[in-house]
């Protein structure tokens, strides 16, 4: 895998986050090993998640620091006190470090620079790439909203309400024979039942013909396939992935044609 | 004193004990910050910041600074204790994604207190487009997985994903850019005194 398509998989800020699998984490970290300037890149993401988490710091209570150091005391790890300890710089020792790492600090920026117009660039193309795919979702949507209204709108479109047992209408069949074309719109079928699904039915010279099941989906035109010389259309709630034959005593609503 | 993590990861790899109290003084706050978050309750964040001090004490010979920051590694068993913590008792899953208004920021007004320091951060950090920072939240504040995260905001996982990539990105440019502003800061500093 290249650089290049190594950062594209954002396998990085996975890795950062702590999402990655082992499979995954091992990828990344032969990858860093390898590209130098992936680990200098992945090292920026985990200091910026760091400054993140600080910036949403909580102070603990007052008594956890005790606690938490009184449980690490007594759980089994062996301490072996530095002997060195902790080197405590004086402060003319701070001054030139902090002079150091000021000039340091300046270098880095200016050959930084590159380095960070190369990961905007990449972070744009990203963001075009969404876009692109964000827009012809929406087209995708825009389409199927033409070629519905287009159907609804049609001279031959016939409205059949389908009824349960107390005649209210709960869901409503759009019907185009010149179209050779159906359309669902459930109203106030209730949903159905773990483990039951809802299955259509055209009764066709007194036979139940299967119309396939479909989602509960209130929001939405459900596509349903036509049926030529279909008497009525009938909903029967069935066992989760439908039936060969409706189970009338099932019948939730039907609709004369 | 701010000891440097290269001295803490020295300590860790001798296996001086000393270095758990000065881990706790550095970095306590951000991870109890991130634990309050996925945990929910401070009874519940004590339990899970005592079991992950342990594992870090535990496990400080093996911490490998190639593999990233000291940071990311401890913050890393921190979460994963929480997230252990909030699946072992029960937790529901509609008491996890509740908001941080509701639990955490309610709470501080008793005995937590937002580090007064990261202000100006928290201003700038309200540039992040709101379609990001959930996302990064989610995962980071709630222990969410990738999965969980296009179930519970109807999107896609591909479209997760390249959000995350992006949100990522977006922050690092408002880090740089705060650090930026401080370096103005500085130099200004620099001239006025000289000047005066």
């Amino acid at each position: 895998m290249t650089k290049e398509e190594f950062l594209k998989t954002g396998l990085c800020e996975q890795y950062v986050l702590g999402l990655t699998s082992p499979e995954e984490a091992e990828l990344v970290e032969r990858m860093l090993k390898t590209y130098p300037e992936l680990k200098k890149d992945c090292m920026g993401l985990e200091n910026c998640m760091e400054k993140y988490a600080r910036a949403n710091a909580i102070t603990p209570p007052a008594g956890l620091r005790k606690s938490v150091l009184e449980k690490n005391d007594a759980s089994d790890g062996v301490s072996v006190p530095s002997r060195k300890g902790i080197l405590i710089p004086t402060w003319a020792a701070i001054a030139a470090a902090a002079s150091f790492v000021g000039l340091l600090f300046f270098s880095f920026f200016a050959w930084d620079g590159k380095v960070k117009t190369e990961n905007e660039m990449g972070m744009l193309t990203t963001k075009f790439e969404q876009f692109q795919k964000d827009c012809a979702e929406v087209e995708n949507e825009r389409n199927i909203y033409a070629s519905q209204k287009s159907f609804l709108q049609h001279a031959k479109t016939i409205h059949v309400h389908l009824f349960d047992k107390n005649k209210d209408a709960l869901a409503i069949v759009f019907w185009n024979e010149t179209k050779d074309n159906a359309y669902l719109k459930l109203e106030n079928l209730p949903v159905p039942p773990k483990g039951k699904t809802y299955q259509m039915w055209a009764d066709i010279d007194n036979v139940m013909v299967d119309m396939g099941t479909f989602k509960h989906d209130p929001k939405k035109l459900i596509p349903l396939p036509y049926m030529a010389n279909a008497a009525s259309l009938n909903i029967t709630l069935e066992k989760e992935g439908g039936s060969d034959h409706p189970d009338v005593s099932q019948l939730k609503v039907s609709g004369v044609i | 004193m701010k000891v440097a993590e290269k001295n803490i990861v020295e300590m860790l790899h001798q296996n001086d004990k000393r270095v758990m109290a000065i881990i706790y003084d550095q970095y306590a706050p951000a991870l109890y910050g991130v634990v309050l978050r996925i945990v929910k309750t401070e009874a519940a964040a004590e339990d899970v910041m005592q079991d992950a001090f342990v594992k870090i004490w535990k496990n400080g010979t093996k911490y490998n600074a190639a593999k990233g920051t000291l940071f990311t590694w401890m913050l890393n068993i921190t979460r994963n204790t929480a997230i252990d913590k909030i699946r072992s008792a029960g937790f529901r899953k509609s008491e996890k994604i509740q908001t941080l208004d509701h639990h955490v920021y309610n709470q501080a007004s008793t005995s937590h207190n937002i580090n007064p320091d990261e202000i100006g951060v928290k201003e700038l950090l309200k540039n992040l487009d709101e379609k990001y920072r959930e996302i990064i939240d989610l995962i980071y504040f709630n222990g969410f997985t990738q999965q969980e995260v296009s179930e519970h905001l109807n999107i896609p996982l591909g479209t997760v994903k390249s959000r995350l990539r992006i949100a990522l990105r977006e922050l690092r440019g408002i880090f740089d850019l705060t650090q930026v502003v401080g370096i103005i800061l500085f130099i200004s500093s620099i001239f006025i005194t000289y000047n005066d």
